[in-house]
C-alpha cells in the first residue's frame, strides 16, 4: 500500500484500486492549492501508478462544496484576459483526464457535492451517492455560471430542460430528483457507499467498456 | 398572417407568445410572426419566452386549404418557408429560455414550432402528430432534425413517414415532451417555471448559460470550454468591477 497525501488530497492504492480523496474536510474546498495538487496527480503520480479503477470520495461529512470562490475571482482578476481564464481551463483538462481514462472512474458522493465538485463527478464514469446527499451548481445566483464542464455534462446526462431549470435556478436537489434526472446512477445507505464503489470497480475493472454502463448497475444491485 | 393572430404580451420580465388563431390556431403562412416584432418586442428586457395557443389546442399547424393556394405561387412560397425557417432558427437560438406550452393538438408546424422551444410542458391529454405525410410533404421548417435530436432517428422516421398521432405519455416517453401538466395548467405551470428560472437572475447570466447550452450543441467539446471559460470571465470581471463600486 502507498499512500500520498498533502494538504487537499490524498492518493492510495489498495488492491489496485486508486483511492482519491479530499482531505480539506469539512468542506473539502477546492482552492487554487487544491487544483495544484490535483494537476499534480493526474499529470504524474496516477499515470505512473496504473490503477485498475479509481474511486473518488470526500473525508469526513461531505464530497465537497466547490470551489473557493474568492479564490477563483482573484486569480482571474490576475489574469484578467480577454479571451477566457487560463485556471478554467487546466481545471478542466484535470476533469477531463478522468473522464478520458481507460480504467473506471467512480464518484462516491456523501453530503454535499455542488458547484465545481459536482462538475467533477460529472466527469467520473459512475457517480455513486449516499442517502442525504445534495447536488447542485448554485454558481447563478453569485452572476457567474459552471465553467469547468458542467454545461455540456448536465446537457448529456440530464437533457437541455433540466439543464435550463438546474443552473438559472441554481438549487440544490436531492438524491430521488438526481436519480430521476440520470445525474447520479444509484442511490445507497451511507454506510454502504464505499462498499459498493468498491464492488463497483472490481466489476468494471475487469474487462472495461466491454458492457453497457447500465449492465454494471444491475450487476451492482445484486450483489 | 396579421398582428391579431399572433399576440404578444407580457407577465414581468416572462415574454407570452399567443397563437390567435382559434379554435385550431391554424397557421396561415410558415413565416407566422415578423421576425423584426419578434425582436423589439424581446429587446425589452424579456427574460424568458412562453409560447403557447389561445383556447383548447396549442396549433393544428399550417391550414392545408391555404397551403394549396400559396404553393401555386411557387417562388414565393419557396420564400415563406424559409423565412419560416429563419424565425425557428431564430427562437431556437435565442439567449433565454423559451418554453412551449402546449394544450389541446399539436400537429405539423405547430408541432415545429413546439420542438424549436427549450422545454415542452403539456397537458396529459395533448396530442401530437406530423400529418404532412398524408399529403405527400414533409414538415419543411426544421422538424424533422430537431425530433431527430431528440428521439434518435427510426422513432422520428416512424413518426414523420406514419404520420402516428401520439398522446402526451407517449411524447414524454419518446423525450419529445419534458413535463406533463393537468388539465388547463400547462400556461401556468410553464410561467411559473419561466418566473422560477428567471426571477433574482440578470439577463446577462441568463444570456450566458443559454449561450453555453447553446454552443454544446454545436461545438465540440475543447471549443465549448474556451467559450464557457471566457463566458465566466465575462461575468466574474463584471461582479468584480460591481463589487469595487
Amino acid at each position: 500500500m502507498e499512500v500520498l497525501a498533502k494538504n487537499k488530497i490524498s492518493w492510495d492504492i489498495s488492491d489496485k484500486i486508486g483511492y482519491l480523496s479530499f482531505i480539506d474536510s469539512p468542506e473539502n474546498r477546492m482552492d487554487s492549492a487544491f487544483f495544484d495538487e490535483l494537476h499534480d496527480l493526474t499529470s504524474k503520480v496516477i499515470p505512473g501508478s496504473k490503477p485498475s479503477a479509481i474511486i473518488i470520495s470526500g473525508s469526513g461529512r461531505h464530497f465537497s462544496a466547490g470551489a473557493d470562490l474568492d479564490d477563483l475571482m482573484r486569480m482571474i482578476k490576475d489574469e484578467q484576459k480577454e479571451e477566457g481564464s487560463d485556471t478554467l481551463l487546466s481545471n478542466y483538462q484535470a476533469f477531463k483526464f478522468f473522464q478520458e481514462l481507460n480504467t473506471p472512474v467512480i464518484a462516491a458522493i456523501n453530503g454535499v457535492c455542488i458547484g465545481s465538485a459536482l462538475e467533477l463527478a460529472m466527469h467520473c464514469h459512475f457517480r455513486l451517492c449516499s442517502e442525504g446527499a445534495i447536488l447542485g451548481l448554485p454558481e447563478s445566483t453569485f452572476g457567474l455560471i459552471p465553467g469547468v464542464g458542467g454545461i455540456p455534462r448536465l446537457m448529456e446526462l440530464a437533457g437541455k430542460a433540466k439543464t435550463i431549470e438546474l443552473v438559472l435556478r441554481g438549487n440544490t436537489v436531492n438524491t430521488n430528483d438526481a436519480l430521476k434526472w440520470n445525474i447520479v446512477d444509484a442511490i445507497y445507505p451511507k454506510r454502504a457507499l464505499i462498499s459498493k464503489a468498491e464492488q463497483l470497480a472490481k466489476l468494471a475493472s475487469i474487462n472495461y467498456r466491454k458492457y453497457m454502463k447500465t449492465d454494471y448497475l444491475k450487476i451492482l444491485k445484486t450483489i | 398572417m396579421d398582428k391579431l393572430k399572433i399576440i404578444l404580451k407580457r407577465e414581468g420580465d416572462v415574454g407570452l407568445l399567443e397563437i390567435n388563431n382559434p379554435p385550431e390556431n391554424y397557421l396561415e403562412k410558415p413565416d407566422f410572426i415578423e421576425i423584426d416584432r419578434l425582436k423589439n418586442y424581446l429587446d425589452t428586457g424579456i427574460k424568458a419566452l412562453v409560447i403557447s395557443g389561445t383556447g383548447r389546442n396549442f396549433s393544428a399547424g399550417a391550414n392545408l386549404e391555404s397551403v394549396k393556394d400559396q404553393i401555386k405561387e411557387v417562388n414565393s412560397f419557396q420564400d415563406q418557408i424559409e423565412n419560416g425557417n429563419r424565425i425557428l432558427n431564430y427562437l431556437d437560438q435565442l439567449n433565454i429560455p423559451v418554453i412551449a406550452s402546449i394544450s389541446g393538438v399539436c400537429f405539423g408546424a405547430g408541432l415545429e414550432i413546439a420542438l424549436a422551444c427549450d422545454i415542452r410542458i403539456c397537458e396529459k391529454n395533448a396530442l401530437f402528430a406530423f400529418p404532412e405525410v398524408n399529403h405527400n410533404l414533409f414538415p419543411g421548417l426544421g422538424g424533422v432534425r430537431r425530433l431527430t435530436e431528440l428521439t434518435g432517428k427510426p422513432t422520428a422516421l416512424q413518426l414523420v413517414l406514419n404520420g402516428d398521432l401520439i398522446n402526451a405519455d407517449k411524447a414524454f416517453e419518446l423525450n419529445i415532451i419534458d413535463q406533463i401538466a393537468e388539465k388547463k395548467q400547462a400556461l401556468e405551470n410553464a410561467i411559473t417555471l419561466a418566473k422560477k428560472i428567471t426571477n433574482n437572475r440578470p439577463l446577462k447570466v441568463i444570456n450566458a448559460v443559454m449561450k453555453s447550452i447553446h454552443n454544446s450543441k454545436i461545438l465540440d467539446i475543447d471549443e465549448m470550454i474556451k467559450e464557457d471559460a471566457k463566458l465566466f470571465s465575462d461575468l466574474a470581471v463584471d461582479t468584480l468591477r460591481s463589487d469595487e463600486n
